[in-house]
């Protein structure tokens, strides 16, 4: 027993465990269960939703839509970074548009993006692309300026020049920290798709995780907007804990690259 | 703008070792940039068999004296593998072949599957050599390759590049600060100064290859009395 309270993994499920006793004793004495369903109930309602497929089908639909917009951003940002670290205008012209555009939350765009795309999936993507495309570049681009001056030179003496430079040396070289600027940008995409669904729920369209946690408020199933919520939290987590730390013992854990901050 | 070299003229027979000899800014390493193409020079040209150059190449391969010189996401054998495949274009087996050959002349067969942050400074060190050997350079740019080792690992280092030079006899021309280094390594020793750089003589070394012999200690004296001229 005490063997297993010293792993971490451990104590965090205790925790998770702890707040789910809590909440579930707080909600039997205390709230409406009309606004803040038990946690059983909340459980409950996740496993039915699981089993009749409605979640899963809405996740994969959101994913699906989530990697389209950050395979499309990861793709303009090397676009940029590539014309970045090979001309002096490229650099500029990413570090004016990164200060400018960085700060702008995505979803702000989302009345443009219907005007420009109508209701349906290009509105969405086109939204995640801004998300995920500056955070991306910019940590792509730090990356690229500080591979040591030693390992350019290596490449160049192997004759690589131009593109072949930047696919055979720089990106693997700056992999830590391309690497940080996906985990960015996942998480700033994930935040944003679920936002963006939520307004194509008000304008009557379908489809996302997003629109279900918002049809289920207005249809007052408040347990079924607890278990969209759930899901939303269980897929960040199952990302990042289970993809991530994958990936990352995969490349720069077995390579000895320090990771980015 | 500032000039770290001046009138600065030299020949590189096919097969030698020619060393690069001087304190600390004096240019030397300058020099070994501008004959790798990094630092093309301000006036004055480089060649290298009567072409003029002017970019790097796989022709004149440099070993850096920094470790990170090594594909820090490539093992050993995918590192000396790389170069065949992008600048020599060989095949796979082909490369996986030559650079075998390479990496067990450097005794790292053990290795091959490590990648670079599992290995020593010294053992970085002789995979770089491997790695320049195998691409067969007109000649091996070598720029203070061991400044950075412990003094043991220094002196087994240099015993087994003129190991290689034996077996390859490829020309070299090596860059470096330490006399007692240049005076074992060297079979012509240019000797330069400082502020800008100039060459102060071209020596030739007839204690190449020995360690602390007579010859060898006298030849370093006279080194030294002329780099404190």
């Amino acid at each position: 027993m005490r063997r297993l309270w010293r792993r971490p993994a451990a104590r965090k499920a205790a925790i998770v465990a702890v707040l789910l006793v809590a909440w579930q004793l707080a909600t039997l004495w205390a709230a409406s269960p009309l606004l803040f369903p038990t946690a059983l109930t909340v459980l409950e309602a996740f496993a039915r939703s699981i089993a009749n497929g409605e979640v899963p089908g809405y996740a994969a639909q959101s994913l699906k839509v989530l990697l389209t917009g950050m395979v499309i951003g990861a793709a303009l940002a090397l676009v940029l970074t590539t014309l970045a670290v090979t001309t002096r205008i490229g650099a500029e012209f990413l570090e004016t548009v990164t200060s400018m555009f960085n700060p702008l939350p995505a979803i702000a765009l989302m009345p443009l993006s219907l005007l420009w795309f109508g209701l349906g999936i290009k509105s969405l993507i086109f939204v995640i692309v801004h998300s995920v495309l500056w955070p991306m570049s910019l940590n792509t681009y730090t990356g690229f300026v500080t591979v040591p001056q030693t390992l350019r030179r290596v490449g160049q003496n192997f004759g690589l020049t131009g593109w072949r430079l930047v696919v055979g040396i720089l990106l693997p070289a700056a992999f830590p920290y391309i690497l940080s600027g996906i985990k960015i940008g996942w998480a700033f995409a994930w935040r944003t798709i679920i936002a963006a669904e939520m307004v194509f729920g008000v304008a009557g369209s379908q489809g996302g995780l997003g629109w279900f946690i918002y049809q289920n408020r207005f249809e007052m199933n408040t347990d079924l907007v607890f278990a969209g919520l759930l899901t939303v939290i269980i897929i960040g987590l199952l990302v990042e804990n289970l993809f991530f730390k994958w990936l990352e013992r995969r490349t720069v854990h077995r390579w000895g690259m320090s990771a980015a901050h | 703008m500032f000039t770290a070299v001046e009138d600065v003229s030299f020949s590189v027979a096919r097969g030698e070792k020619f060393i690069l000899l001087g304190p600390s800014g004096c240019g030397k390493s300058t020099l070994l940039k501008s004959v790798a193409g990094f630092m093309p020079p301000t006036r004055g040209t480089v060649e290298l068999e009567g072409r003029t150059v002017s970019r790097p190449g796989p022709d004149r391969v440099v070993v850096f004296q920094e470790f990170d010189q090594l594909l820090p996401w490539k093992t050993v054998l995918g590192n000396v593998m790389y170069p065949l495949r992008v600048a020599r274009h060989l095949p796979g087996d082909a490369a996986r072949r030559e650079a075998g050959r390479f990496i067990a002349m450097v005794g790292l067969d053990r290795f091959a599957d490590s990648y670079p942050h599992q290995l020593s400074g010294g053992m970085k060190q002789r995979v770089a050599i491997a790695r320049s050997l195998a691409l067969n350079p007109a000649m091996l740019l070598m720029d203070e390759p061991f400044a950075s080792l412990d003094a043991m690992t220094r002196r087994r280092m240099q015993e087994e590049l003129l190991g290689i030079w034996e077996a390859t006899r490829k020309t070299i021309l090596f860059v470096t600060h330490s006399i007692q280094e240049a005076v074992l390594l060297g079979d012509r020793i240019l000797i330069m100064s400082r502020g800008p750089g100039r060459v102060r003589r071209v020596m030739d070394n007839a204690a190449a290859g020995q360690r602390e012999t007579m010859a060898s200690l006298a030849i370093q004296r006279e080194i030294q009395g002329i780099l404190g001229e």
